[in-house]
This record gives structure tokens, C-alpha cells and sequence, in this order.
């Protein structure tokens, strides 16, 4: 399977926090090629290769940010967010709620002869959707609490680069189930696709104390650089794995790394961050007794929209790092 | 309405300025009957040959460009940056895609998580997004994409709902449709339908149309914005889906012809077409230029209530394109022979 492909098959179902199961059936398939598959209690999907010596915990989280339907009216819904959607960016988004079946909705744009010229950004979370049905219609089908996501997108751009909807973070379990693929050891692997990272991190809370690791290996999406950004704030889309430098990570393990990269020929960026590190690492570290834990950052534009960015040679290039990684440490 | 033709019209790219795609397909679908010129500024003006000369000469109007971009820059990195073709709200280019010459780009800014307080509270400009199309620097960019090229919105044709419909370029493809499907059917009378160019960045094609066509009365048969959703009181919501046609006595281009105006209620009540005028003065259409066009031309507006206008994500309902194609119809017949 190319890495194209394996991305295509991570993204195609939805899985807002909270509701994951739904992408579990999808993707259990998929992931029992790698090991022996179960689940937990908080909707982790676990990954499990038996072995010796090291206990090695893999962590990439499976939910989405999306919304749930807090309202059901005539013609349409009312939304509340989901973990960090970008509110700038529902005016016209196209949404997939998911009810008893899937529904189709549009979420609703302000005209501008309403908006006053003044910001008509959400400030509260909160949206409409139109779906076309009336309540007594809708009713049937859809229920307060259920949760909607971004209609799916998948699009290749150029030769190398993948345009998506939930590639934060499936774009992570590409790279550890590839890294899966590519290493050779004996050792003791879990690979946890962890729920509810993005309303704060209860999957990985978990799996820290259910998973007796001696160390974690945390993969998620971080900032590429666009036009208007920083550039001391973002790495870089195809400049490799970006290596987390962080207070709270192992120093030993972000430098073993950077060695394995520059010895392997592997591209490779710091990503330096002066406190918590903003994925489920800043969980598993102080989980139990404390599990000594790294981060490898996928570099991705456009975060938390449904038009995520990423390049799959970071894939390839992130995935070999670790495998390297997994064979030293 | 049939609607294969809808989506296939509207799935065609033309903005202002780049119709050629969609006047050549109206062209291949004209019937026999029908003869056309295309005039200077590239309208279509087609004659439909019936089976009398009616005593007042009567034209529909339906304009064939949509709102969409225009490449401006390239950056070294390879970015594309954009202006919009007629009036589009940020929050139609931001974090969506376009096209430009078919391949596909997505349109962002760096992530909210980077934005101080108040960039967070505002959806960027236009102007200030930048269009990814996966190229790695401006040379490999410029291989693909010139300044000057057009840009549309990636967004296709669904069906969803009671009767709703979600597309990229419904203002006014659905007036295109309209007027195609009367002039595939037999007509009593001759009359003419002109599909004009360059609406939308100020009513341009109609401008030089009116004036070639010279008719005594003029239908514009287009698509208008409906504010019908939620938080948004009554008096502000202009028009709604489901209630039919609308016929407007006023708008920010064009004061219509009181019997006109009163004449559409008559026809649409005698004949059960639902129908319902803007209760704000608001949006504006090729009537404007016809109206006082060769000394003044009797003129009426039969539009189609449309939410999130000018986006790529159009709504409208397809019980309402009934009632305009139905009263567009009978107003054709009751004009002509009036």
C-alpha cells in the first residue's frame, strides 16, 4: 500500500472526540495487519505486538474536532464545537451529521446586509446548519447529542502533498502503523490510536495508566510555515520529522533523535516549546509513575480546517526515524 | 426542471469575462427553431421563431457569468493569491477550494492557534488568503498558472433535504436553465432570450444587450438572496425557500414597473404559482441597465430565493424554480400580446 493510499483509507471515516467507535469498524481491518487489536473502556483502539525487553508505547490520537447538534429545528440544527474547530471557517462549510444515517448539511453564512460590516465570527462555539428537513422529519433521524464532522475531502495536490479532512491526527497513525511496517525488533510494541485528544486528552490518559510503557513515542500534526505565518513559530512542509525539544520530554531521547537522523540521512527540524507541548505526550509523561516520553511532529498547514495539508515524504521521513528509534533505544 | 441540465450548467466554469463555456453549451443545446447572434461584449441573443409576431416585442434575460477569482500574485514559495470576480464574502475563499485551469488549490492562512486576539475574531480577506496548490516553489507555479487566470469554486451539485439543492454558481444558471428549457419547447410567439455576459461585475453585458435587442418589455429571470434562517428576525430575512418566485418592487438597482409588478401577482394568483416579493430593498440585477436602456424599457425581475448567494455553497429549492419558470412563462405570453 502506498503511503497515498494508506492515508486515504485512515481518512475516510469521520470519528468526532467522543465518538470514535464509528471510525473503529472502519479501520479495525486495517489495523489488525499490524497486531493483535482490542479496545478500552475510554475508546482507544490498541495496537499489540508481543516481544521482549523495552516496553515501547506508540501514541497517535484517532478523533477529530467536529461539532454536536445541540438544537433540532425547522430546515435546520443548532452546533456546538467539538474540541478547536476554527470558527473563521464553518460560514459555507459542508458537514456530514451523523444520525441514525448520515445527514447532509450546509452550515449557515450571515449575508452581509445582516452582519453590519462587524465581526460575525462565533465567539461562543455555536452555529447553524441547514439540513432541509423539517423538525418532524429530522427527528426521526437525528437526536440532541449526536455529533456531525466535516464532510470528508481527500485531494492530491501536486506530486506529494495531500489536502484532507481529519488528517490531524490519522496522519499520525500513517506514520507509526508505516513505522510499524518498516522497523526490525524484538522489542515490546503497543500502538495506541487514542480517543478524545482534542477536548483534552482522556484516551491517552488512560492508555498512560493501562499500558505498562517504559517509554511513549507521541506523533501528532504541528504548524508548516503559509505566507503569513511566522516562521520561528512553524517547520517546514518535506523538511522531515519535526523533533520536539520540550521541558516536559526526555532531552536524552529528543537528542537520540536528532543522531538517528543525521546518521540515517533522514531531513529533521527542532521543534522547541517552552512548557507542555500541546499533544498527548503533556498526559502520557506523568501517567502511572511516569513514563519518559518524545514527540515527532508531522509538519501540516491549515490546522484544525478541513482543508489540513501534509506531505507524504514527512510521512515516509518520520516513519523510518521512529523505526530507527524503536531498534536503539 | 429538469435537473441534469441544472447541474451540468452549473457545473461549467465561466466568470465575467470567461462565458465562452457556458455560451457555447446553451448554443449545442438550442432547438431548431431558435436562431442566435453573439454581439460584440459576447452576449447570446437568441431569436425563437413561433407561430406569430406578437404585438409587443419581449425579451428574457439570464446572465451566464458567475462570481469567482482571478490570479493577481506568486509568491516565491509558490502560493497563489487571488481577487475576487464580483462581490464574494471572505468567508466563501477562506479554507475552502477553487479551481484554476482544473487543477485544484486550497485556500488558508496560517492556523488559529497562531493568531493573536483580535485575527482570531475575523475571517481573513480575500485578498490576504493564499491558494495551495501543492507546487514547491514560483517557477514550478508559473509552469501551471499564470496572473490573469480565472479561479471557481470547487464545490459540486447536491441534492439533499426536501427539495434542496447546494451548488457553486446557481445565481444565475438557474436563469440560464430557465430560459434554455422555454426555448426547447414550441412556442405561440416569437420572442428573444438573451444570455448575457459580465453581470456581475456591474450589469455590463446587459448594458450593450438591451440596446442591440431594443425590446418593448424585459424579463430578467435570476436568482435573489434569502436570509430565511435561524436568529435572523422576520423583517430581515428578504425572502424564503419554499414560498415561491420572487417579484420585487424595489431594489438597489431598479425601481420595476408598478403594473408589471402588479401584473405578476395578478397572473400568479389566477394560476396557484406561489410567489412572494423582498420585503428589503436590498441586492440588485441586469434590470438595472435594461430598465432605462433605448429610452426606457418595461422591465420586471422573476427571481429564484437563494441563501449563502455567491458562495460555493448556493442553496435553493427546487419547488421555487417551478414558479419562476412557470410564471416566467405565462408573463412571456401575457407581455407579448398585452
Amino acid at each position: 500500500m502506498t503511503t497515498i493510499e494508506l492515508l486515504e483509507k485512515l481518512t475516510s471515516p469521520a470519528g468526532v472526540a467522543g465518538e470514535e467507535t464509528s471510525s473503529f469498524e472502519t479501520l479495525k481491518g486495517l489495523v489488525s495487519l499490524y497486531g493483535k487489536v482490542s479496545t478500552d473502556v475510554s475508546g482507544n483502539i490498541i495496537v499489540q505486538r508481543e516481544g521482549t525487553g523495552k516496553h515501547i508505547l506508540l501514541d497517535a490520537h484517532l478523533d477529530t474536532i467536529g461539532f454536536v447538534i445541540t438544537e433540532i429545528m425547522d430546515g435546520f440544527v443548532r452546533l456546538s464545537k467539538v474540541g478547536g474547530v476554527d470558527m473563521r471557517t464553518v460560514e459555507g462549510m459542508e458537514i456530514t451529521i451523523h444520525g441514525t444515517e448520515d445527514v447532509y448539511g450546509v452550515i449557515c453564512t450571515v449575508p452581509p446586509h445582516l452582519s453590519d460590516g462587524e465581526s460575525r465570527v462565533s465567539t461562543d462555539g455555536t452555529c447553524v446548519a441547514d439540513t432541509g428537513l423539517t423538525k418532524e422529519e429530522a427527528e426521526k433521524i437525528i437526536a440532541v447529542g449526536d455529533k456531525a464532522s466535516f464532510k470528508k475531502s481527500f485531494e492530491i495536490l501536486g506530486e506529494n502533498r495531500i489536502s484532507a479532512t481529519y488528517l490531524d491526527d490519522r496522519a499520525g497513525i500513517a506514520v507509526l502503523l508505516k513505522a510499524l511496517e518498516y522497523v526490525n525488533t524484538d522489542k515490546k510494541i503497543t500502538l495506541v490510536c487514542s480517543a478524545q485528544e482534542e477536548t483534552g486528552g482522556t484516551g491517552a490518559t488512560c492508555a498512560g495508566y493501562n499500558i505498562d510503557a517504559d517509554l511513549s513515542v507521541v506523533v501528532d500534526v504541528s504548524f508548516a510555515t503559509t505566507p503569513d505565518a511566522d516562521p520561528k513559530e512553524c517547520g517546514k512542509l518535506n523538511g522531515g520529522a519535526m523533533i520536539g525539544f520540550s521541558p516536559i520530554l526526555n532531552r536524552q531521547y529528543s537528542e537520540m533523535l536528532v543522531n538517528i537522523a543525521k546518521e540515517n540521512d533522514l531531513p529533521f527540524q527542532k521543534e522547541v516549546m517552552g512548557s507542555r507541548t500541546g499533544t498527548n505526550a503533556d498526559h502520557i509523561t506523568i501517567s502511572k509513575g511516569g513514563i519518559p516520553s518524545v514527540t515527532v511532529s508531522i509538519p501540516q498547514r491549515y490546522m484544525h480546517t478541513p482543508i489540513e495539508v501534509v506531505d507524504v515524504r514527512d510521512i515516509e521521513n518520520c516513519a523510518e526515524l521512529i523505526a530507527r528509534f524503536i531498534e536503539r533505544v | 426542471m429538469n435537473m441534469d441540465l441544472l447541474e451540468k450548467l452549473c457545473m461549467l466554469n465561466g466568470t465575467s469575462g470567461d462565458e465562452n463555456a457556458v455560451r457555447n453549451t446553451i448554443i449545442n443545446m438550442l432547438p431548431n427553431d431558435c436562431s442566435y447572434t453573439v454581439d460584440a461584449i459576447g452576449n447570446l441573443i437568441v431569436d425563437k421563431k413561433g407561430e406569430i409576431e406578437p404585438k409587443n416585442k419581449v425579451a428574457l434575460f439570464a446572465h451566464m457569468d458567475e462570481v469567482g477569482f482571478i490570479v493577481t500574485y506568486i509568491d516565491d514559495d509558490g502560493f497563489v493569491f487571488v481577487n475576487s470576480v464580483g462581490g464574494i464574502d471572505d468567508s466563501a475563499l477562506f479554507s475552502k477550494k477553487i479551481t484554476i485551469n482544473d487543477m485544484t488549490g486550497v485556500a488558508g492562512t496560517k492556523a488559529i492557534h497562531q493568531c493573536s486576539g483580535n485575527e482570531a475574531k475575523k475571517i481573513p480577506a480575500i485578498n490576504n488568503v493564499s491558494v495551495d496548490f501543492g507546487f514547491e516553489n514560483k517557477e514550478e507555479a508559473e509552469k501551471y498558472i499564470s496572473l490573469g487566470d480565472f479561479g471557481y469554486f470547487k464545490s459540486d451539485f447536491v441534492e439533499y433535504g426536501d427539495g434542496f439543492i447546494k451548488s457553486k454558481a446557481l445565481d444565475d444558471r438557474v436563469g440560464c436553465a430557465v430560459l434554455l428549457e422555454l426555448l426547447q419547447k414550441k412556442s405561440k410567439i416569437n420572442y428573444t432570450a438573451v444570455f448575457t455576459v459580465q453581470e456581475e461585475v456591474g450589469t455590463r453585458g446587459a448594458t450593450v444587450g438591451a440596446y442591440n435587442v431594443k425590446p418593448d418589455y424585459a424579463i430578467v429571470v435570476e436568482t435573489t438572496t434569502a436570509s430565511d434562517i435561524p436568529d435572523t428576525p422576520d423583517r430581515k430575512k428578504v425572502c424564503k425557500l419554499g414560498d415561491g418566485a420572487v417579484v420585487s418592487f424595489m431594489d438597489r438597482g431598479t425601481i420595476y414597473n408598478k403594473d408589471l409588478y402588479k401584473k405578476a401577482f395578478e397572473i400568479a394568483k389566477e394560476n396557484d404559482i406561489p410567489c412572494q416579493t423582498k420585503t428589503v430593498v436590498a441586492g440588485g440585477n441586469d434590470a438595472s441597465a435594461i430598465h432605462k436602456s433605448v429610452g426606457g424599457i418595461k422591465t420586471i425581475a422573476v427571481s429564484l430565493p437563494c441563501r449563502y448567494i455567491h458562495s460555493g455553497s448556493s442553496v435553493c429549492n427546487s419547488k421555487d424554480i417551478y414558479a419562476v419558470e412557470k410564471l416566467t412563462e405565462l408573463l412571456l405570453e401575457d407581455f407579448a400580446n398585452g
